[in-house]
């Protein structure tokens, strides 16, 4: 995938965990690396980029476990940008399905259609 | 993973992070690779979890935002070397060059071109799918490099033709005096201009650069993309019709003129004094940019501007539009 277009999308999944609770660095990756293939290197830049522009502040939390941990926290201006993000996300996705879904929804269908389209010609 | 931390913390070093920054991306490593172990995984997951050391030094620094921290404008090194890959490329022409300054003049029809920098003493231009060599002038006269494709050769159909990719590399030291480019529809690369006027034009190729440092530079574009990153200039002219730009990193010590019809300007990290926007429905919009002054002249054009330094003014001298506004937040 376009690093640029993953990027974006990294970004708003981020957004979108500390949208539901505040967490540690080694978290966000844990959760996004479950459900998508990334690693550290695309989030961290990520968080960082997002805390210098005052999307995230972050507060340390001694551990009983070993070191101290960042836990990043969504400022008013980083949930705005969420929202944002997460609307144009949406709106781009929705599109995108509109002009897939008109060769039809099934593999079965749009293959039928396109070998009619096809013989005819 | 100690050796992760160490290497990574000579990447950092190497693309010039401040010792503060070093500082704490190395402690967020060490505590995340610490969480890690402690869910436990092994040496071999962490190692893949956290991936490459290079990557991710280039990753922080790409994003852009370390700049703020730099006063100095340190565009990714301008006196390092960009690697060209010339493998598969044929070298056409060598030229030995003897002076410390030259000029450029390159135009070009649909061919790719890219322009970089190199440690030798000599101009190389390399090729790769070239069909005919005569049909293009090559030349180094009075300090003046010139590779044109020959006007009576474009055909009507030429665009049948398979167009070539050049290789231009120059000494490193050497400062330009104008570096003229011009192209119709091939992609373009060109790093580290180091010049007094430099005129880039495209009617619809892409064109990507990294670091000029000129006193003047002027952009123009029909339908090309820009891509620009890493800028110093006295004064920057800026045309386009319906292709964007996107520019991180500038400083423009005086004027910053923007005409555009519909293209949009996207800028990251750009300091100029005085902007002069012009635009049918093109919009700008900025992200820390810190223009002393701004002037807007716009029918349906905006200007977006969203800055984390709310004590540097942005004073707006004029705002002329039916339907465009300023924002800065």
């Amino acid at each position: 995938m376009n690093a640029q277009f993953k990027r974006g999308i990294v970004e708003l999944c981020v957004l979108s965990e500390l949208v539901m609770e505040d967490m540690y660095g080694y978290k966000i990756i844990n959760n996004i690396s479950q459900d998508i293939d990334v690693n550290e290197n695309t989030i961290y830049p990520i968080l960082r980029r997002l805390t210098k522009e005052g999307y995230f502040t972050t507060y340390i939390v001694e551990s009983d476990l070993g070191a101290p941990r960042k836990y990043y926290k969504v400022t008013e201006k980083g949930f705005n940008y969420y929202l944002e993000l997460r609307d144009s996300w949406d709106q781009f996705i929705g599109g995108v399905y509109e002009i897939l879904n008109k060769g039809g929804k099934k593999n079965e269908q749009i293959l039928e259609r396109f070998r009619k389209r096809t013989k005819e010609a | 993973m100690n050796k992760f931390l160490k290497d990574l913390e000579k990447e950092l070093k190497k693309l010039k992070f401040n010792e503060e920054d070093i500082k704490e991306i190395l402690e967020d490593h060490k505590e995340m690779i610490d969480a890690a172990k402690r869910e436990g995984l092994d040496e071999k997951e962490v190692e893949k979890k956290f991936g490459n050391p290079e990557k991710l030094a280039k990753e922080i620094h790409s994003d852009g935002t370390e700049l703020n921290n730099n006063e100095d404008y340190n565009f990714n090194n301008i006196d390092s070397c960009v690697e060209v890959d010339t493998a598969e490329f044929n070298l056409v022409k060598t030229f030995p060059v003897l002076s410390k300054s030259m000029s450029i003049d390159i135009s070009l029809v649909g061919d790719d071109l890219t322009f970089a920098k190199h440690d030798g003493e000599s101009i190389l231009i390399y090729e790769k799918g070239l069909k005919n060599i005569d049909e293009y002038t090559i030349s180094f006269n009075n300090d003046i490099l010139q590779v044109r494709k020959n006007k009576k050769m474009i055909k009507v159909f030429s665009f049948t033709i398979k167009n070539a990719e050049f290789v231009i590399l120059i000494p490193k030291n050497i400062k330009f005096n104008n570096f003229d480019y011009y192209t119709i529809s091939g992609s373009t690369t060109i790093d580290s201009v180091i010049s007094n006027n430099c005129a880039i034009k495209s009617t619809s190729g892409d064109v990507e650069i990294t670091n000029i440092n000129s006193k003047k530079v002027k952009i123009s574009t029909i339908s090309g993309d820009f891509e620009i990153s890493g800028v110093k200039t006295e004064s920057f002219e800026l045309s386009l019709i319906s292709g964007d730009l996107e520019m991180k990193k500038a400083l423009i010590q005086g004027d910053f003129d923007i005409n555009t019809v519909s293209g949009d300007i996207d800028l990251k990290n750009v300091e100029c004094h005085t902007v002069n926007f012009k635009t049918v429905s093109g919009d700008l919009e900025g992200k820390e940019f810190y223009p002393k002054e701004i002037a807007l002249k716009s029918v349906s054009g905006d200007v977006i501007i969203s800055n984390n330094n709310k004590n540097r003014e942005i004073h707006i001298l004029k705002e002329k539009s039916v339907s465009g506004e300023i924002v800065i937040k």
